[in-house]
């Protein structure tokens, strides 16, 4: 490389752009590099592979602020993501007094896939308001193509495994958490 | 030394069938213009939501694309997807 270097000044010696790349292919991988500080990608980073499924091009974190639609007013509304890739995990902490209709809770940072069928569910628990109707279990699941929360009580009826529930099976205020993943 | 906190709409993005638009705000602190620490929250406005509230330039969006014909599917999907299957 130095053969061609060019002494154009007693501190500046100029290399080619083809005697860079040279030097730098030549230069073995570092099997575990070490980084001190931070790294910026414009892109993605492929791991693992070089296919369209090893590339990881996105990583989010942040904070949304989840509502219950039958709900009259909230005291508590948290909401925490955290998005990598194509894989959204929300965790939810609702505290509410309701009014009418469905438990549906709204306000998710990102629609989930349009993917047909496509109903992820997740873990809740409830801490207030579901002492009637909360035994079987409580189920909760993304719908396709929207930004919400649907929740379900788990019956034990061969006919019909779930019931939606609404503000008919819930005390007049609730408070429960919801975690849940979803892809988009 | 002056401290301030800026709260920007950094990425909005229209998103599927139905054009959703997702919003993602942004609020850093600066320090004499360098940004110290920043923080995102997202929301999401759906056709048929009421977006009176949301910024101008959302208003704008959700105005062009939130058509009655989107609202009107939008509605159909989620009168049709009510239940767990």
């Amino acid at each position: 490389m130095t053969k061609s270097a060019t002494r154009e000044a007693a501190d500046k010696v100029t290399f080619t752009q083809t005697e860079v790349n040279s030097a730098v292919a030549l230069k073995a991988p570092i099997a575990s590099p070490v980084f001190t500080g931070d790294i910026t990608v414009s892109g993605g980073v492929y791991l693992g592979g070089t296919g369209a499924a090893n590339k990881l091009q996105d990583y989010e974190e942040g904070t949304f602020t989840p509502s219950v639609s039958a709900a009259a007013s909230h005291s508590i509304q948290l909401g925490f993501y955290t998005k990598v890739g194509n894989l959204v995990t929300v965790t939810i902490k609702i505290e509410c007094a309701l009014s009418s209709g469905s438990l549906i809770v709204s306000g998710l940072p990102f629609v989930a896939s349009s993917a047909s069928s496509y109903h992820p569910c997740g873990s809740f628990f409830g801490v207030i308001g579901f002492e009637n109707y909360g035994h079987g279990g409580i189920a909760t699941q993304i719908v396709p193509n929207q930004a919400v929360v649907q929740l379900y009580i788990q019956n034990n009826s061969s006919s019909s495994n779930y019931t939606a529930i609404d503000s008919t099976h819930v005390a007049a205020s609730c408070n429960f958490s919801i975690n849940i993943s979803y892809t988009v | 030394m002056a401290l301030t906190k800026e709260v920007t709409q950094d990425k909005i993005e229209i998103v599927g069938d139905y054009k959703h638009v997702q919003v993602r705000t942004k609020t850093a602190v600066m320090e004499d213009g360098v940004e110290l620490s920043s923080g995102f929250s997202r929301h999401v406005v759906s056709a048929g939501d009421d977006y009176s509230a949301e910024s101008a330039e959302v208003q704008a969006i959700c105005a062009a694309v939130h058509t009655d014909a989107v609202v009107a599917a939008y509605a159909a999907h989620v009168a049709a997807s009510t239940i767990g299957e």
